[in-house]
């Protein structure tokens, strides 16, 4: 019995120490992808923008009260993009690159969850995932750039 | 003015960040342009993303979900990074894409961040 209580301490500190290690969050980074249709209803003054931007507030709703929501934001997309490339040491100025895809990048969200098993699950909840694509990267953890 | 800059590398860009030789003057490069963009006070956020061959893409196809190994998009160029910088105009986002310090095979592209929307 006394080992067993004894046991049973030890699995309840294991488990806190393991809950410790897994409530320490990694940043990873939910690339958003959508298509030229999807992305003129942001324009839209009818139905279809305030569904269209009502999905992602609810998202990011959701995402803030969980707690693991550190950034975001929606980009212009190609017809407003500038792109600068260095070529050779030489600056060019062009239209966006990803002119030609049918799925533009078009915003992203950051968020601080415990594994990419969790960050999957918040990409699948974003709105894009139905219409696009989710692409999940890992952050880097490189001085300075957080 | 809130302006995206994607940060574009290619496969011996992202080769650099684990090799013994290249790798110090590669991160030594962003930490300065990084702290630049801090001191100028015009960073909003930002993140240096691990390679694409470490990507996970995921979309929901009727209703049940769909994961993948890999960035979406096959493309030579894959998003290596990005900051969002607020600064007054497109010219002043321009010259700062400009002192990034990617290879001759990366790229910098310049979005406009979409202000936030009305409330819903």
């Amino acid at each position: 019995m006394k080992n067993t209580l004894a046991s049973m301490a030890v699995a309840v500190i294991v488990s806190s120490i393991m809950g410790g290690t897994m409530a320490k969050a990694a940043p990873f980074t939910l690339l958003i992808f959508e298509s030229q249709p999807e992305l003129s209803k942001r324009a839209d003054k009818g139905n279809d923008g305030a569904t269209y931007w009502g999905s992602y507030a609810q998202f990011a709703g959701e995402a803030g009260k969980a707690g693991i929501l550190r950034g975001g934001a929606a980009l212009h997309t190609v017809d407003d993009a500038r792109s600068v490339k260095l070529v050779d040491g030489t600056l060019n100025e062009g239209a966006g690159f990803d002119a030609e895809a049918t799925l533009r990048l078009s915003g992203y969200f950051q968020i601080d969850v415990a594994n990419a098993s969790a960050a999957i699950a918040w990409a699948s909840k974003i709105p894009a995932a139905a219409t696009g694509r989710i692409e999940i990267r890992a952050g880097y953890p490189a001085p300075g750039m957080n | 003015m809130q302006y995206a800059l994607l940060i574009r590398e290619d496969a011996s860009d992202f080769e650099k960040r684990e090799n013994v030789a290249e790798a110090g003057p590669y991160w030594a490069g962003w930490s300065a342009y990084s702290q630049a963009v801090a001191q100028a006070g015009i960073f909003v956020s930002g993140a240096g993303l691990m390679p694409p061959t470490m990507a996970t893409t995921v979309r929901i196809d009727n209703g049940s979900r769909d994961v993948q190994d890999g960035p979406f998009a096959e493309a030579k160029e894959q998003l290596g990074g990005f900051f969002v910088i607020d600064v007054a105009n497109l010219d002043l986002a321009l010259a700062w894409a400009a002192r990034a310090p990617i290879s001759r095979h990366g790229s910098v592209e310049v979005r406009p961040v979409v202000p936030p929307p009305p409330q819903v």
